[in-house]
């Protein structure tokens, strides 16, 4: 699917919300975090397997920042700088909380990172990218087109998203490959969050979540709701 | 070679923890994943169905990732493998999945509790008590050996019962006649025997001084609740397997009475449910009951070892009626108000037998819940309507069901036939 540039301000990348939301409505209550926690470990072990570098893209806590990052990153990895692209790609790209990424790694930093890679020689330890974007104006675009305030701002956005890249990943290991991974990571979704597109009322989400059907243990374990609930079926417990 | 050479040539026990599959949970003992060796999973509650085949849910690869980013063992210990029954059919589907799973996780070994969890084709999911007899720790030993074609190691725990078919001085001798000839291990579960000591009236020390410990490969320690005060009001008070809570000094005073006599020990695992560490005082205080063990463990290696022989351990060789399995599946199957009627087949008091029933009828009432949002809504709603309805499908509709959809489905038409 050909995203062109000008259309940037009606598409992002979306982190978290929607995802864990379709996770939580399939699994009944289960917490946002299960969604991000386990695409998170998912990936970790493919990474591990192939020896691959493990970028994950740190889902922020609060919802206008993930909408904030959500956009520079899917800026970037639509529009960015091919080359760079290819490297990114080349890695295990996941996104998650951090305390999905507590989680697995107790050590990981107590901010909360644009991007954290885990690098193949290394991979319980975690290196903290940031990126330092200033607020993108207001969209303004007419019939003739957006105006030339947003469009530097989203060139800046871009080249800021790049060196952050740049700076941390390996340089391309297997170029053969390059063109097909980059074409796969954006056609599918990155796993932990999803495709969205916006028009400028409400947002689209690519994405269809998969459901959970646990076996039962905890024996002789009696939680809050089975005591309330042995109670009602015994109902000459106190 | 001297059995303290022997001993002085192995590694000390490992100590290890429990992952349950709760990433709330995980997420709070994450920090103490670097104080263990090995961690331990119930494999099972990585699966899931769909159309009647086994998958994977998502647990699957958070354990895996946990235990593969520390470069630490996973054991597997089962809770459905049915030890004890004839159950050809879910031991097949079973094996299928554990060859999968431990092709991917390598397992160091694989554990299941003994007695069956499906019992004369219903799905009781607790783990029922067997008659301590030759023929049925044969079927065991028949069990162990499928297991032991897909992971080389393999072992069965000494499970907590509420209601024994045979005289519980008897069970050390049925673990020894399964375990005998050096192809399965046993894992001996201490807050088990403790908890069925009370529960059953024996003495824990009776029952260690009886059984043959070279053939530990693991033990497990946990705390329980003390009670089960929901059940109907009674003199009788049990313990309960629950996994709840810190581990009792008792506990650690018979680990370090039987670690020199445990010649095969590999390891240790502290056992916690998902559900019971909600604070940091509880995450504490299992950082100290794995300190304990670790200074547990050096200082019994530190010790001359005397490895023990047990006196008897003969095991009576008797035929049991053909349906005994059937009255008893449809006893503990039962509401729990239902007569009781087991002429011959339990030693149990009758409150044993209602307890059992309950946590069966609580295990079903788990699967529904996490099987289903409008049962869970249903119950938030109106627990009387819904406790009545339970009660009236639990009556009518044998248990089958081994998933939560499955189960949720079947209670879903049930309800609506009615």
């Amino acid at each position: 699917m050909m995203r062109r540039r000008w259309c940037l301000g009606a598409i992002a990348v979306s982190f978290g919300v929607p995802l864990a939301r379709g996770l939580a409505q399939v699994s009944g209550d289960a917490p946002p975090v299960f969604a991000s926690t386990t695409v998170l470990a998912e990936a970790q072990r493919r990474a591990l397997r192939e020896r691959r570098s493990l970028v994950i893209l740190v889902i922020p806590d609060d919802a206008t920042e993930r909408r904030r990052r959500g956009g520079a990153l899917g800026l970037f990895l639509l529009h960015g700088d091919t080359a760079l692209r290819e490297r990114v790609a080349e890695a295990e790209l996941v996104a998650a909380s951090m305390s999905s990424v507590r989680a697995l790694y107790p050590q990981a930093p107590a901010t909360e990172p644009w991007i954290l890679v885990a690098h193949p020689e290394s991979p319980a330890t975690l290196v903290p990218v940031d990126v330092t974007i200033p607020p993108r104006p207001a969209t303004s675009c007419t019939r003739r087109g957006c105006d030339t305030t947003r469009e530097a701002a989203l060139d800046g956005e871009l080249a800021a998203v790049g060196r952050a890249f740049d700076g941390a990943l390996r340089p391309l290991r297997d170029p053969s490959t390059s063109s097909a991974r980059l074409t796969e990571l954006l056609r599918e979704p990155i796993d932990g969050a999803a495709w969205a597109t916006t028009e400028g009322c409400g947002v689209t989400v690519e994405r269809v979540p998969a459901a959970s059907d646990m076996f039962e243990c905890g024996q002789g374990a009696v939680t809050t709701r089975e005591r309330r609930f042995l109670t009602w079926l015994v109902p000459t417990a106190p | 070679m001297s059995h303290d050479a022997k001993r002085a040539s192995h590694a000390p026990p490992s100590i290890g923890l429990t992952l349950g599959p709760d990433a709330g949970h995980l997420q709070r003992i994450a920090p103490l994943f670097e104080l263990v060796d090995h961690f331990e999973i119930a494999p099972e509650t990585t699966w899931r169905e769909r159309g009647g085949e086994l998958l994977r849910n998502d647990y699957f690869d958070v354990f895996g990732a946990i235990a593969a980013i520390r470069g630490k063992p996973l054991v597997a210990h089962g809770v459905g493998f049915s030890l004890g029954s004839r159950s050809d059919a879910r031991q097949a589907r079973w094996l299928e999945q554990m060859e999968r799973d431990h092709r991917e996780l390598e397992f160091a070994w694989w554990t299941d509790h003994l007695g069956p969890t499906e019992l004369a084709a219903r799905t009781v999911t607790l783990p029922c008590p067997l008659p301590y007899d030759r023929e049925t720790a044969d079927e065991v030993r028949r069990a162990l050996a499928l297991m032991r074609e897909v992971v080389p190691l393999v072992g069965v725990e000494n499970s907590a019962f509420y209601v024994s078919v045979d005289e519980p001085a008897l069970e050390p001798a049925f673990l020894h006649a399964i375990t005998e000839g050096g192809a399965s291990h046993l894992l001996l579960d201490l807050e088990n025997l403790v908890l069925n000591a009370r529960n059953l009236d024996y003495d824990p020390r009776d029952w260690l001084a009886r059984i043959d410990l070279s053939r530990v490969i693991e033990i497990h320690v946990a705390g329980g609740d003390d009670d089960a005060e929901w059940l109907p009001p009674s003199s009788r008070r049990f313990a309960l397997d629950s996994h709840s809570h810190a581990v009792r000094p008792f506990l650690f005073e018979l680990l370090g009475e039987v670690l020199p006599r445990c010649s095969s020990l590999r390891a240790i695992t502290l056992e916690r449910i998902e559900g019971t560490v909600e604070t940091h005082a509880d995450v504490d205080a299992m950082a100290a009951d794995l300190a304990k063990l670790r200074g547990l463990v050096a200082r019994t290696h530190a010790s001359p070892l005397h490895d023990r022989v047990t006196d008897s351990l003969t095991l009576p060789t008797r035929s049991r009626d053909g349906d005994w399995s059937e009255r008893f599946a449809a006893c503990l199957s039962a509401p729990h108000d239902a007569p009781i009627d087991l002429e011959g087949l339990a030693l149990a008091r009758s409150e044993g037998i209602v307890l059992t029933r309950l946590l069966i009828q609580k295990l079903r009432f788990q699967r529904l819940q996490r099987g289903s949002a409008r049962l869970r809504t249903w119950f938030d709603d109106d627990p009387a309507a819904f406790a009545e309805a339970f009660r009236a499908y639990h009556a009518a509709v044998p248990s089958t069901a081994l998933f939560p959809s499955e189960e949720a489905a079947a209670f879903e038409a049930f309800v609506d036939a009615r």
